[in-house]
């Protein structure tokens, strides 16, 4: 008899319960990595979409990879149906110690979460953005030479006044 | 017969005559209708032509454009300005001669409708504004523009292709039916399908890798120490190999899902382009006491694009 038991109860309804919908937008990616010079901070805006259907959906943001780089203000979105304007901004700051040419990885991944329904097995969807991040080294800037310019015209002005009040004096 | 000199003398009067009248006749009747009418029946004119347009326009700049994000299920409207330039004036320019593509290799081409002359610069350059709408499937990466335009005058086509984009990868999905069922299930039988899969999994982006499954195991909604293991279930995007050699599927874990692609396409034009399906089986039923099991205590599956 217990051979024959009906698994009645497993019934494996596998419920989507609502309208898994949304997407997620990057502008990096595997094979378009992100540039980013050592000891600088960059905000990469990733793009949550809800375009298809009128179901708003709740999307769960994980940060599974460069932890050390890496981080996000909020892991919870609500994104309304027919939007496409929810921003995740995801911050990358590279340690100016970091080694140029270091290769570092991000990984986010934004999952659905679905409503507990009673009796049913939910299936949410949902999307990784991962992306390479390459440590480059830090650009001189026209503010980097300011100071050292500052400092060459003082010194100058000196010596000339120098130079004046000698000749003065003879 | 002999002729005297005066004879030949007229002789010589009638052949002059006959040989300068044809010549001075003109004249002679010139000079009559000058002198009754007062006026000349022609004279010397200087004639001038002043060709102008000669030289072909040029396009002078075409705006940056930022990256651009697809829109689930729908296109994006990207826009930009051209400014083209005539030595011979902006009069010059075929303010209806200004088009422009988007293209990248292995991609269907965007074009625009004709660019909208918005305004003249100076008295050279007139400044168009441009919109091409992208795609939710398009082809993410670096996108070429290319920007034509011809004069009046000159009329030959002038070409720029300075100016790229880039168009962002959009990983997006609309998953259906929204309920799977399978049969009533015995302990120990085999080869047990879903009875209303497939899942088919529309692809809104423009993603186009492979799927991935998180499954996780079911609990027993009144023991839930009892469980079915995740790794009792297989899936295939094939259903006549689902349960033989489907990809086993692991709780808790991202499982790339063998042979599945997310097939970036044009869900309007049918025939499979956007989709992809998955069936499920459970190879073997496995001993365990009757309850209903669920995902209710677990957590969801997700369908992943990784």
């Amino acid at each position: 008899m217990n051979r024959n038991i009906i698994i009645s109860g497993i019934a494996l309804i596998l419920l989507i319960g609502f309208v898994s919908a949304f997407g997620v937008s990057s502008p990096y990616w595997d094979g378009n990595p992100l540039f980013i010079e050592r000891g600088t901070t960059k905000i990469v805006e990733i793009n949550l979409q809800n375009m298809v259907g009128n179901e708003d959906v709740k999307v769960k943001a994980d940060l599974v990879e460069g932890l050390d780089i890496a981080s996000l203000s909020n892991n919870v979105y609500d994104v309304r149906a027919q939007t496409s304007n929810v921003i995740v901004p995801l911050k990358i700051s590279i340690p100016a110690k970091a080694n140029v040419g270091d290769v570092k990885r991000v990984k986010v991944d934004f999952r659905t979460i679905g409503p507990n329904n009673e009796g049913m097995i939910s299936m949410g969807t949902g999307m990784s953005v991962a992306f390479d991040v390459n440590i480059t080294e830090k650009q001189k800037g026209a503010s980097d030479y300011i100071i050292p310019i500052a400092i060459v015209l003082v010194i100058t002005l000196l010596i000339v006044i120098f130079v004046i009040v000698s000749r003065k004096k003879r | 017969m002999r002729l005297n000199k005066f004879q030949y003398f007229f002789g010589f009067l009638v052949l002059a005559s006959m040989l300068i009248l044809p010549f001075a006749s003109a004249g002679i009747v010139e000079f009559l209708q000058k002198t009754i009418t007062g006026r000349a029946t022609s004279q010397f004119t200087n004639v001038s032509l002043n060709v102008v347009g000669a030289n072909p326009a040029q396009i002078i700049y075409v705006s940056p454009i930022s990256a651009v994000n697809p829109t689930e299920l729908g296109y994006t409207n990207v826009s930009f300005e051209v400014r083209v330039y005539d030595p011979d004036g902006a009069s010059d320019i075929n303010i209806s001669s200004v088009y422009a593509n988007f293209s990248k290799s292995g991609e269907t081409t965007r074009l625009s409708q004709m660019c909208a002359k918005d305004s003249d610069l100076n008295d050279y350059t007139s400044n168009f504004s441009c919109l091409i709408q992208m795609w939710y499937w398009d082809g993410s990466g670096v996108w070429n523009v290319n920007v034509q335009a011809s004069d009046i005058g000159n009329k030959s086509i002038v070409y720029n292709t300075t100016t790229n984009f880039t168009y962002n990868l959009l990983k997006a999905m609309v998953i259906s039916p929204n309920a799977l069922t399978w049969p009533s299930l015995y302990t120990g039988s085999t080869d047990e399908k879903s009875n209303n899969d497939p899942t088919i999994i529309n692809n809104t982006g423009n993603y186009n890798g492979t799927i991935n499954l998180i499954a996780i195991d079911l609990l027993g909604e009144t023991t839930p120490s009892s469980m079915i293991p995740a790794n009792n279930f297989t899936t295939s995007n094939n259903d006549g190999t689902v349960c033989s050699s489907g990809t086993v599927l692991v709780n808790g874990t991202s499982t790339p899902i063998s042979g599945t692609v997310a097939n970036r396409g044009n869900l309007s034009a049918g025939g499979g382009a956007g989709q992809e399906n998955l069936y499920y089986c459970i190879p073997l039923v496995p001993n365990v006491p009757s309850q209903t099991y669920s995902t209710q205590l677990g957590g969801s599956w997700t369908v992943l694009y990784p």
